[in-house]
């Protein structure tokens, strides 16, 4: 099988891939991208990645297009397999084979996840992961394609880098934590140098600005140690989620967090925070 | 200028069918889908600055005709609900094409479609890219500010930066949360509103053929829905959660 990995600026999906086997080709939409393809000239919008992605195509003929989910290469994803009459799995948190099938797994709601496959071929795909790994340097074939007028980026202005992305340890908030129980939280969180970041609820009511919101539509992040408190678990939050150790408190014995958790601890927030003061010198200072 | 705002009905709770692994719509109430409020709130806006038309168009079940009517209230000059057993089973690429055949049909010399940037429910955030491509017209997702110059000027941010564009008319653009504090009710709207009747489309109108539509229309297909694992209670810690958080982290040299 040939699989085209489409990559922008996180290509952790390509280790993802290539646990399946298969050929595997890189196609970076930056033109400095270590990728087997290239654009030869910068991508700026939808229009012109999905020219870029048809020439590429045009000369490999992929069975399965995976897709990063930067924000650029998922409008590029939506608008090439509309104009290809082709089938999308979007969000796809893991992958498998199923007798030359290909089938992502995709966060349902309620605890449930869908199995999704697509019946037209090449199979699209975008996977949510946001590493960016080291891969050895490849020598680019830089591929032209027409640009459009139909849309311009005329600007771009910096914003100050979210600390939240690069945080070794990050706690999150959800619904079970009280309104009254928040500042705790957080100075918790500040005791023992993390992040907070929350669920879609809390940003929904304006309690955490949307650059804390970790989820599907959120950011996603990928610490050493997650601590969840008063997080359910739902897939689409989960989804944003890429720890190498998850601790989670919910007082809800069948909260489905705990099905991720190293530490499952089955207790209200409010009665871990109050210990945790008593023992930790730098939270109860 | 002709506004268009595809609007999306929405179950209030989300549940799955565990066997068709479809959203369960019976016995649930419905309710607009938020962010695409909030793109009727942006054509709002743009309408009264430059004058024209809002008109939204939805794919929806004939009974939530009744909830669509109140759309009127909000300054919504037309509403269009697309309804026929055809479309049921739909996936995104067969929504997308019914909404933008029925678009081109129905509202030919529109400027500007306007929507949420995913929904409740489906949350896959497809519906725009591919619309756009369906009807050959540029598009932007994740708009944080909609203005009209000369051109469509939209900003959206993206990873650490924000990014202006500028886009040729007829376009579409799908809004973010927080671009606006979502639309309300404009009296004179909400009386001028009672005259006006909600116009329904079946696919006896709109001629779509079989096989672009519905579930013979769809590209993909749900072969399995799992419920997550729970672990026995046995894993639980129960007391002490604090102490075994502690442990944890000083063994991991945080503290």
């Amino acid at each position: 099988m040939k699989f085209l990995i489409v990559v922008n600026k996180h290509n952790g999906i390509i280790e993802k891939v290539s646990q399946l086997g298969g050929e595997i080709f890189v196609v970076s939409f930056d033109k400095k991208g270590n990728a087997n393809f290239a654009p030869s000239h910068e991508i700026t919008n939808v229009i012109e990645g999905c020219s870029f992605l048809m020439k590429v195509c045009e000369e490999l003929a992929p069975d399965v297009i995976f897709f990063s989910s930067d924000l650029i290469l998922r409008e590029t994803a939506a608008y090439f397999s509309a104009q290809k009459g082709l089938g999308l799995i979007a969000h796809s948190k893991e992958l498998k084979m199923d007798s030359d099938r290909l089938i992502g797994t995709v966060p349902g709601g309620n605890n449930l996840f869908a199995e999704v496959l697509s019946i037209s071929c090449p199979v699209l795909l975008i996977l949510k992961d946001d590493k960016v790994v080291e891969m050895p340097p490849m020598k680019p074939k830089y591929v032209s394609f027409a640009t459009s007028d139909l849309i311009q980026r005329d600007s771009i202005k910096k914003t100050s880098a979210n600390p939240i992305k690069t945080a070794r340890i990050v706690v999150g908030v959800g619904r079970g934590v009280k309104h009254s129980l928040m500042p705790e939280a957080e100075k918790f969180t500040k005791s023992i140098n993390g992040e907070i970041g929350c669920t879609r609820p809390l940003a929904d009511i304006g309690m955490f600005p949307e650059e804390r919101m970790i989820g599907e539509t959120g950011i996603s992040i990928s610490p050493d140690i997650y601590i969840a408190l008063g997080i359910s678990g739902a897939l689409q939050h989960m989804a944003g989620i890429n720890a190498r150790h998850i601790i989670a408190v919910n007082s809800d014995p069948n909260a489905p967090i705990f099905s991720k958790s190293e530490i499952s601890i089955n207790q209200p927030v409010e009665v871990v925070l109050k210990d945790l003061r008593k023992c930790l010198k730098s939270f109860s200072l | 200028m002709k506004i268009v705002v595809t609007v999306k009905v929405v179950p209030e709770e989300i549940k799955i069918d565990k066997e068709t692994g479809r959203v369960v719509r019976e016995n649930v109430k419905s309710i607009f889908n938020p962010l695409d409020l909030l793109a009727a709130e942006e054509g709002r806006k743009l309408k009264e600055e430059f004058g024209g038309e809002l008109i939204a168009v939805s794919m929806a079940p004939l009974k939530e005709n009744e909830l669509l009517s109140t759309l009127f209230k909000y300054g919504f000059d037309r509403v269009i609900l697309l309804t026929d057993r055809a479309f049921a089973g739909s996936d995104t690429i067969a929504t997308a094409f019914v909404l933008s055949s029925a678009i081109k049909k129905l509202i030919p010399d529109y400027d500007l479609i306007l929507q949420g940037d995913y929904s409740l429910d489906g949350a896959t955030g497809q519906l725009g890219g591919e619309m756009a491509a369906l009807l050959d017209i540029p598009f932007v997702s994740q708009a944080s500010s909609v203005k009209m110059d000369k051109s469509l000027q939209i900003e959206r941010s993206r990873e650490e930066s924000i990014e202006g564009y500028t886009l040729k008319l007829p376009a579409l653009v799908s809004v973010r949360r927080g671009i606006n504090n979502g639309i309300t009710v404009n009296l004179f709207s909400l009386m001028d509103g009672r005259k006006k009747s909600v116009e329904i489309y079946t696919n006896k109108e709109l001629k779509l053929p079989e096989e672009r539509i519905g579930k013979s229309g769809s590209k993909t297909e749900v072969i399995n829905v799992i419920q997550v694992e729970l672990p026995s209670s046995a894993e639980l810690i129960k007391d002490n959660g604090a102490k075994h958080l502690m442990d944890f982290l000083e063994k991991a040299g945080v503290i």
